[in-house]
């Protein structure tokens, strides 16, 4: 089928409407209340196009003199969105046709007549669609001069989202999004008219497992995050393209950081992961990466210096006999981690390798997964290498038997999940390699400061079998080179102020990848392993497991690789 | 010239008590539908396109043809009966419902029997309680007679009606509003296509038609394609109920043929202005159809060839007459403010854009207006008009337009500078903001 | 707190029967409730609404806040719904509504401090032909003048 749109013909397959087509081929229209993971609604009347059929006559399509076909417009303008796309259709945008072009005029100045222009005090603005389509598309100025229509401000609407009603344009994106996608219809359009705005029933919040993703598609400041409002302009931010940890899902995030801190993660698009969405609890996760971080290495309690914990690291490894040294590998860490922690650690002389589940409820009909895991599917992969992983049970009985008499925990906290604080007793040697303060690390003889997901690299495979990437969105004290070449950087990082990452310390953990650690102790106590960087790490991993034969860094990309179904079988022994 | 004279009232015919069915049945009721049973449903359908019935709730589209959009086959299908009458100026299904309710009733099976329709839904606006119960009593009759229900007239043809009341919402008459209504949802039209007669109501193929649209349904039926055709205007024929309001010596609904002279409605039928005063301008079809001037009255014919002729339209016949001294710039401050009122809220150009007429408007009736706002005034009508889901923001849009231009003076007369100009007070103008 | 009366969940019952969705009757049991609650719809009474439709209370008040005729604060004993349409207009409906106003020191909207009037200005009621016109409650009065409507109050106190 051909479309020609703004002149240039384009070849179709299926029927998309004149909108996905647009976009699909670059050309925009500028728009509202459509999106693509919503139903049409036709509302804001933005999208609006002149568009025509070929005339039918008695032989086929009739033909002008130039032996063009004769087009039959509409007798009026037409929602893009709603319209499909049909053989040797005409299309005209606001590029091409001056009455669409008036008409993008016409309703960016309606919105404009009641919507408050405080775009300097609006958490929008910077990443507002009706800012930005006003700056290309809209009037130069208002003719209107009365009074604008006065409505609730400051609403809660639950405890995640804040709500000014003046601000919304009525575009119903966000009850479309509870209705459809969140399957919670706790939001409405009430009264009517330019009295219309979105309202939950009084004293029901808006408290379903999703309900923020209403900020994002939101396209006016309308709907803001109780957590983020008023913490900074979008443009101060740095964003990095990475995923949420939060569970077995993988869901594709972009992380925000202002002076180092992580201030928002917004969902960011990948229809085989979580299409445009992500959950309350995996958005609001980014709190644990900022705050009650392990920062510098300690032993008993005193800080060390980096040179010293890792002598500390090798005597702590040396003081007990391999056989009786137990290792908790990580579903929280990379598989970079976990792959090189095994090879350090079977290199000594380790038979243990203990893993645990963390499994909640049960998966819902959209994103949340009951396991809270980001990577056991990694574990289940590096499980032919480690041989078979010990449970937390018998670990407990191990150690209650005095069998294990060491026990190093990469990225885990089994004190936290059943392993009771009595057992420490029994352990000559407790090493914790620990992004946050949590009940291992502060029982840990030996606390190795780890780098979170917000400042490594590294691949974590979800629960569909697709291998994703860690991005660094903030920076560490002692910066790794390796780590640097993907942090994601904002203007401001790359010329200079006194937000930038490197600037001050406030917010920046004195922390290193483990795989680093691990490599700096390898000489002392006798084990020969190269560990370079996180993408030389993953190379050795897919060379050792069937399945990853044929991912690199490259592939994975910002996107993923799906990995063959039978990934777990398939994973062989180098 | 096409004339009261000799009319024979069909619609709401003289007939004392009609509302019962012993009465209604005596005077020819219920013959239609069994003309109708006795045909295929394609020959009630061809009958009813032969007749050159057109709706009669504003759109003034060919209903035959309407009812052949009905997809064939086995799906389920609605009627929708549309007595939401909130045009300003309207008021003539409520006299269908008082004084010939079966007369509906019987068009209504008429209509379910062509288009295979089991239920019919009759939307009755809220206010209505009065009528909506006068028809739930005919109802009652017709179904306790057979007429209504299961297995009709022995033909085996079910058919249930069932009245739903609105609650009060002009936009409700817009047919897919009023589907929206219906099905429990927020009355917003609907984008179309699809259209109702192949995704409708609760997504099945729906008609939705008109009260005095299927009455006329069951004269032709009654009385035959060929008798109807022959009433009134040729290309618009039969008989309509003109509502006559305002500045008139005897209002009323009257029933006439179509095509009758303006200038005969308003001076004969409905007695001539009140007071004897002159005329000033009349909106011929209900609030959203252009108004015209004495000059444009003369020539007026009430069909939608005549009406197009001074650039006007059929609308639903509800004539609103403005005598001499009437404000026209406070009249056209009442529909903007109505249709503020009204405006659903969906689309961006109506919801913002009614209310900025209103206003601009309102500073008109306060003196306060510029040449800018006069110009401003049309400007905001072409980006209101054909920019929307439905037609409110035409609705909405016309009268503005076409009575600032139509009665300019008016109009400038009330601009500050005018003011000025002819020596009135001038302290307005700080409160203009000019 | 509002629950419906045994009687009017039977009605409700019948209501629903009458389409093919339950979520069509909501007008109807929304009138049903606002009968039953004094002629106003609480919150409580549009919740029981949606309860006993199992629709989500959001959509509900979303679909009642649309409509007028639904009230959503208590009105007095006597509505008094006064046209000020076009076709009333032209015959005096504003006149009548500044004597009403007056006389009953209300405006749009406002309920006598004894709870019997509740006045408000209405968009076109359908009785252009015998204008001006307002509704008292749901019974229409028309052909008004200031002295018809006077007389109507009279009856109405006693």
């Amino acid at each position: 089928m051909k479309v020609t749109i703004d002149n240039i013909e384009h070849e179709v397959n299926g029927k998309p409407t004149i909108l996905e087509l647009a976009s699909k081929v670059g050309v925009e229209i500028p728009h509202f209340c459509y999106h693509p993971g919503l139903s049409i609604s036709g509302n804001c009347r933005m999208c609006l196009v002149e568009a025509g059929t070929p005339k039918m006559g008695p032989n086929g399509v009739e033909l002008d003199a130039d032996g063009k076909p004769v087009i039959m417009w509409g007798p009026k303008p037409t929602t893009s969105c709603s319209t499909p796309v049909s053989e040797g259709m005409v299309v005209k945008t606001g590029k091409t046709s001056k009455v669409i072009e008036d008409a993008q005029k016409g309703v960016l100045e309606f919105i404009l007549i009641n919507h408050p222009l405080d775009c300097p005090i609006c958490d929008q603005a910077g990443e507002c669609p009706l800012q930005e389509n006003t700056f290309k598309f809209g009037p130069e100025g208002s003719r209107f001069e009365f009074e604008k229509n006065h409505k609730p401000k400051r609403v809660e609407l639950g405890p995640n989202v804040m709500f000014d009603a003046e601000r919304c344009i009525n575009c119903t994106r966000c009850v479309r999004f509870s209705d459809e996608v969140a399957k919670a219809p706790q939001l409405t359009v009430i009264q009517r008219g330019d009295h219309n705005y979105i309202a939950t029933f009084p004293g029901i919040e808006l408290d379903n497992p999703y309900a923020m993703n209403v900020i994002d598609i939101c396209p006016v400041g309308a709907l803001t995050s109780k957590h983020f409002r008023f913490k900074s302009r979008v443009w101060e931010m740095s964003e990095t393209d990475t995923i949420c940890t939060g569970c077995a899902n993988g869901c594709n995030v972009k992380m925000w950081v202002k002076n180092n801190e992580i201030l928002r993660q917004t969902p960011r698009e990948n229809q085989a992961v979580n299409q445009w969405w992500m959950c309350d609890e995996g958005r609001l996760g980014f709190k644990s990466l900022n705050e009650n971080r392990v920062s510098g290495p300690r032993f008993k309690g005193s800080e060390l210096s980096w040179e010293a914990a890792s002598s500390q690291l090798a005597d702590s490894l040396k003081s007990v006999q391999a056989s009786e040294l137990a290792v908790v590998v990580s579903p929280f860490a990379t598989l970079e981690d976990n792959y090189a922690s095994i090879k350090f650690f079977k290199k000594l002389g380790v038979k243990t390798f203990v893993r645990y589940q963390h499994v909640k409820g049960q998966d819902d009909h959209l994103l949340i997964k009951a396991d809270k895991t980001p990577n056991q599917a990694a574990l289940d992969l590096l499980e032919g290498i480690a041989g078979k992983f010990t449970t937390g049970e018998k670990l407990a009985a191990a150690i209650e038997s005095g069998s294990i008499k060491g026990l190093v925990v990469i990225e885990e906290n089994p004190f936290g999940n059943g392993l009771s604080d009595s057992l420490k007793s029994k352990l000559s040697i407790l090493v914790s390699f620990s992004t946050n303060w949590d009940e291992t690390a502060k029982l840990a003889d030996l606390v190795i400061p780890a780098a979170s997901v917000a400042e490594t690299i590294g691949t974590f495979i979800n629960a569909k079998g697709i291998i994703q990437k860690v991005r660094p969105a903030k920076v560490l004290k002692l910066q790794n080179r390796s780590l640097m070449r993907e942090t994601g950087l904002s203007r401001w990082d790359k010329h200079a102020w006194k937000y930038d990452k490197w600037a001050q310390p406030t917010h920046v953990t004195d922390a290193k990848p483990t795989w680093e650690v691990l490599e700096s102790a390898a000489s002392a106590v006798g084990v020969e392993v190269s560990f370079k960087s996180p993408e030389q790490i993953f190379s050795k991993a897919a060379s050792e497991i069937a399945v990853l034969k044929d991912v690199t860094y490259e592939k994975i990309g910002t996107a993923g690789v799906q990995l063959t179904s039978s990934a777990k079988t398939e994973a062989v022994l180098s | 010239m096409i004339s009261l004279a000799g009319y024979e009232k069909v619609i709401l015919p003289d007939i004392p008590n009609l509302n019962q069915i012993a009465v209604y049945e005596k005077h020819g009721g219920y013959e239609g539908l069994k003309k109708a049973v006795s045909l295929s449903q394609d020959d009630v359908i061809n009958e009813v396109k032969k007749s050159g019935l057109r709706g009669r709730g504003g759109a003034g589209f060919p209903t035959g043809l309407k009812w052949s959009f009905m997809p064939k086959g086995d799906k389920v299908r609605y009627l929708a009966c549309n007595g939401d009458e909130g045009e300003p100026g309207t008021f003539k299904d409520r006299q269908i419902f008082e004084f010939n309710p079966h007369l509906f009733i019987e068009g209504t099976l008429i209509a379910c029997y062509a288009m295979g329709i089991k239920t019919a839904y009759v939307y009755i606006r809220g206010e209505y309680v009065k009528w909506i119960n006068i028809l739930q009593a005919s109802l009652d009759e017709a179904y306790a007679k057979g007429y209504v229900g299961q297995n009709i007239l022995g033909k085996g043809f079910n058919t249930d009606i069932v009245i739903h009341r609105g609650a009060g919402a002009y936009i409700c008459g817009e047919e897919s509003s009023l589907m929206n209504s219906l099905e429990g949802k927020r009355p917003y039209p609907r984008i179309k296509p699809p259209f109702p007669a192949q995704v409708g109501l609760w997504g099945q193929p729906t008609t939705i038609n008109n009260i005095e649209t299927l009455a006329n349904a069951a004269v032709i039926l009654r009385k035959g394609a060929d008798w109807y055709s022959k009433i009134g205007a040729e290309k618009h024929p039969g008989p309509v109920l003109y509502g006559i309001s305002g500045h008139v010596n005897k209002p009323g609904v009257y029933e006439g043929p179509t095509g009758m002279s303006l200038k005969e409605l308003i001076y004969d039928v409905a007695g001539g202005i009140k007071n004897g005063k002159k005329l000033k301008a009349v909106i011929p079809g209900g609030s959203s159809t252009p108004i015209l001037t004495p000059e444009s009255v003369e020539k007026a014919t009430m069909d939608a060839d005549g009406l197009r002729a001074v650039g006007t339209s059929m609308g639903t016949a509800g004539i609103i007459v403005m005598d001499e001294d009437t404000d026209l710039v406070e009249a056209l401050h009442i529909l903007s403010k109505f249709y503020h009122h009204e405006s659903c809220g969906q689309c961006t150009p109506c919801r913002e854009g009614t209310g900025w007429l209103e206003k601009i408007v309102g500073k008109f009736a306060a003196g306060t207006a510029t040449q800018q706002d006069y110009d401003l005034l049309l400007k905001i009508c072409a980006n209101m008009e054909g920019r929307t889901v439905c037609a409110l923001a035409d609705a909405a849009a016309w009268p503005v337009r076409n009575t600032i231009t139509r009665f300019k003076e008016e109009f400038e007369a009330r601009m500050i500078e005018n003011k000025n100009k002819a020596g009135w007070d001038y302290s307005m103008k700080a409160v203009s903001g000019v | 707190m509002f629950s419906f009366t045994k009687e009017n969940l039977q009605r409700i019952e019948a209501e629903k029967k009458k389409y093919p969705t339950v979520e069509s009757a909501v007008m109807p049991v929304l009138w049903i409730a606002q009968e039953q609650n004094g002629n106003w719809l609480s919150e409580a009474a549009i919740k029981a609404t949606a309860d006993v439709l199992d629709l989500s209370p959001a959509h509900v008040i979303g679909v009642a806040s649309f409509y007028t005729m639904y009230n959503k604060q208590p009105v007095g004993k006597y509505h008094l719904q006064v046209c000020s349409n076009i076709s009333c207009s032209l015959l005096g409906a504003k006149k009548l509504i500044h004597h009403l106003e007056n006389k009953l020191a209300i405006t749009h909207g406002e309920t006598t401090q004894d709870g019997l009037y509740t006045f408000s200005e209405v968009e076109c009621l359908g009785s252009c032909g015998t204008a001006p016109a307002m509704q008292i409650n749901d019974d229409y009065h028309e052909n008004l003048t200031i002295e018809k409507m006077d007389e109507l109050l009279k009856g109405l106190e006693k």
